[in-house]
């Protein structure tokens, strides 16, 4: 097996757009380039404490959760990538690659809690969707409710500005003031 | 007897993925709705969220400047609901997410065939349209138990 893995068709979703990129996974760093704006982010391998398997809006998505909380999403990948993944993962990060399946039940209500550095909504013991709390520009609580704001993207074809939560009184409101900017 | 408060039945979207439309509007991070399946699906981040229809309970849409929104409300507990307006919350304890809002531009850039915010107004008028469908079949279904 190589001890490299390249996928130059990748995409990482930012704030709505996808952003196409170069993801490649080295034995101890992964590396992404943005194309357009030629940004590269990276990370030491060491660091991925969870590696997991979605089908998201763009292919089947690789998502990596780093010791320090923070939450890497690459897209674009197509099912059968998961048969080099998963061994690649295992042998050289030593991370099982999680299938992960989304609930499709089409509910409004489940359970929030935070994973990481994101918000995680899950309807039926399945994740509905997630928000990256990088992405919330205010956040503000009151009774029963929590109103969260989103930096907007002008590249993105629809862009997600606001979103509201019912929590009922009777629980430990764990969506007091997550935001730290 | 009447004080007996009867909990909803959820309705479902989907009962597995494999029923998730493919949709070139789902690719493009683009709300979706889907007629067959009463349901509306969202761009929340990356992911494909799907709502069904009964989940909504109005929806809004404005225009200024440049952008169009699209604001869903969706139905949770605590709200000026009448009393005898519609049924109990299956899982009152839940979290709910109660509204979400989009925006759109409604300038066209060279080269696209239309504004971006076409999305946001064909979505308004096709959820508008599967909750009317949606709303007169639950009364005739209700007329019908009596």
């Amino acid at each position: 097996m190589s001890d490299v893995l390249e996928y130059p068709d990748a995409l990482q979703e930012v704030r709505g757009a996808m952003n196409p990129g170069r993801l490649k996974l080295q034995s101890n760093l992964v590396i992404f380039k943005n194309i357009k704006t030629g940004r590269v982010e990276q990370f030491p391998s060491s660091e991925v404490v969870k590696a997991q398997w979605l089908c998201r809006a763009r292919g089947y998505c690789l998502k990596l959760r780093l010791e320090n909380g923070s939450i890497h999403r690459f897209d674009g990948f197509k099912e059968s990538d998961f048969e080099k993944l998963a061994p690649f993962l295992s042998k050289y990060y030593q991370k099982d690659l999680e299938k992960v399946d989304l609930s499709v039940r089409g509910w409004n209500y489940g359970v929030a809690d935070f994973v990481g550095n994101s918000l995680h909504f899950s309807v039926h013991d399945k994740l509905a969707f997630e928000i990256p709390l990088s992405n919330v520009s205010h956040a503000t609580t009151s009774k029963n409710e929590v109103t969260l704001e989103f930096h907007q993207n002008d590249d993105a074809p629809v862009s997600l500005m606001e979103v509201r939560f019912h929590i009922p009184s009777s629980s430990d409101n764990p969506d007091k003031d997550p935001v730290t900017e | 007897g009447d004080t007996e408060v009867k909990a909803k039945k959820s309705n479902v979207s989907y009962k597995n993925v494999s029923q998730m439309p493919r949709e070139p509007e789902l690719k493009e991070l683009k709300i979706f709705v889907d007629r067959k399946y009463e349901t509306i699906i969202l761009p929340v981040f990356g992911v494909s969220t799907p709502f069904h229809i009964s989940m909504i309970k109005n929806i809004s849409q404005s225009v200024e400047g440049d952008y169009t929104y699209l604001r869903v409300n969706f139905f949770h507990p605590g709200a000026s609901l009448g009393r005898n307006e519609g049924p109990a919350f299956p899982q009152p304890d839940a979290t709910f997410l109660k509204e979400i809002t989009y925006r759109s531009s409604n300038a066209k850039e060279p080269g696209e065939i239309s504004a971006p915010s076409t999305n946001l107004n064909t979505a308004f008028r096709l959820i508008k349209e599967v909750q009317k469908k949606f709303r007169t079949r639950e009364a005739e279904e209700r007329e019908r138990e009596g």
